[in-house]
């Protein structure tokens, strides 16, 4: 009898072995499935990458700095995916009516910080780039053609914490306006006053008086070529090395400087 | 395409809007915007959404559309959406709040126009616009070369 019960107490404790290993994904099948829901840039087809105009509300130097609760250099973590992407659809016709993702970043340094993040953190930031689905197919879109965050670049983010943040976290402000790519200097030059407005007094250790002067200045606008005479060699550090930059600049009237960034 | 129609998602006031929306009539006979509360894909509309956009700083944006299907800015489309954000830079319901939602609608419909952005801040069409919210002669010379006089 307690033969049989010991053999009851075994078959069961099998079947419950068998039962609880079959279906249940290793490791490795994990990874192999979460890489294929991955949906990333690459997959989305020229004619669905989209650029949807925007107005946003524009900061000069000085507010940027004065709105911003944090101000940090940051080494992108992670791609732009259907997966850290979100998009709000309206219900009667399916239409996105807002979108953004929620990239992950590490923080490097930071310049200004009101956030209770500290150096060497993890943390997500929203962009206005997406990945989402509309009507059975795959769209990447961004607000005024702004590229989004790419993955172990460098970058300085004007931050802001907002209620209405869709992702619940830190947002980029004003997109372009907001963001500083230190391998791309001259990718957006719009704002090249940001740019060099940034780099000037919280990036490269300039002498005094020419970050002062570029402080200073009303407008600074980007050369229509090289500046040859007045240049000073910068050394901006990215998340993996440093890069030097020659920073030419010549005063055009008064109150307006003219650059130009040469970057190995 | 002789007239391009509105429709109204959520206005406080549709005719002050409608006014400033048709701040781009007159200016080539081609451009004739009117009001209809029934929207066709081949249509623009404006819709004023009563929140503000997950980025504060976001105060409009328009979409576009060809047959129904979301489109690039730079290709061939029969319709557009735009979206004006309450923004929260300004008190609300203040003038200034208001110039900030009007400036915002006339630069989104230049938008559904086929106008991009302009470097002057004297035009509608200027990235960083608040608070032009009648086109310029800029503006209006554009919108000729895009539609015809």
């Amino acid at each position: 009898m307690a033969k049989n019960k010991l053999k009851w107490i075994f078959l069961c404790c099998c079947i419950f072995l068998f039962v609880g290993g079959c279906g249940k994904p290793q490791p490795a099948d994990k990874a192999e499935s979460a890489e294929s829901d991955m949906i990333t840039v690459e997959n989305i087809a020229p004619d669905h990458i989209l650029n949807s105009d925007a107005l946003y509300w524009s900061y000069t130097y000085e507010e940027l700095k004065e709105k911003a609760d944090a101000i940090v250099k940051v080494k992108v973590l992670d791609d732009l995916t259907l997966e850290n992407s979100l998009a709000d659809y309206e219900s009667e016709n399916g239409w996105v009516t807002n979108f953004c993702s929620a990239r992950s970043v590490q923080a490097l340094e930071f310049y200004k910080n009101e956030t209770g993040i500290s150096m060497g953190d993890t943390f997500l930031v929203q962009q206005e780039a997406a990945i989402y689905m509309s009507n059975g197919e795959y769209f990447m879109n961004s607000l005024n053609g702004e590229t989004p965050l790419l993955r172990d670049n460098t970058y300085i983010l004007y931050l802001q914490k907002a209620d209405t943040s869709m992702s619940g976290e830190l947002v980029i402000m004003s997109g372009e306006n907001g963001l500083i790519h230190l391998e791309n200097l001259t990718e957006d030059q719009q704002f090249i006053d940001i740019t060099v407005k940034t780099l000037a007094e919280f990036e490269c250790g300039m002498d005094e008086e020419l970050k002062n002067k570029l402080l200073e200045a009303e407008t600074i606008s980007l050369a229509p070529e090289d500046i040859k005479e007045n240049t000073v060699e910068l050394e901006i550090g990215l998340a993996e090395q440093e890069c030097d930059v020659t920073l030419g600049y010549e005063k055009t009237k008064e109150g307006v400087i003219a650059v130009s960034i040469e970057q190995e | 395409m002789k007239s391009k129609k509105i429709y109204d998602g959520n206005f406080a006031s549709v005719s002050t809007i409608q006014n400033y929306v048709q701040k781009w009539n007159g200016i080539s006979t081609k451009v004739a915007l009117t009001y209809t509360t029934s929207y066709a894909s081949s249509q623009i509309a404006v819709i004023y959404m009563t929140y503000t956009n997950s980025n504060p700083n976001v105060l409009g944006i328009t979409h576009y559309y060809y047959n129904g299907s979301e489109v690039n800015n730079t290709a061939t489309r029969n319709g557009a959406v735009c979206y004006i954000y309450k923004g929260t830079h300004t008190s609300p319901n203040t003038s200034a709040a208001k110039t900030v939602a009007y400036a915002t609608c006339v630069h989104e419909v230049g938008h559904a126009l086929s106008l991009s952005h302009s470097d002057s801040s004297k035009d509608v069409m200027y990235s960083a616009n608040i608070s032009v919210t009648t086109p310029s002669s800029s503006d209006k010379s554009y919108l000729n070369s895009k539609w015809g006089n």
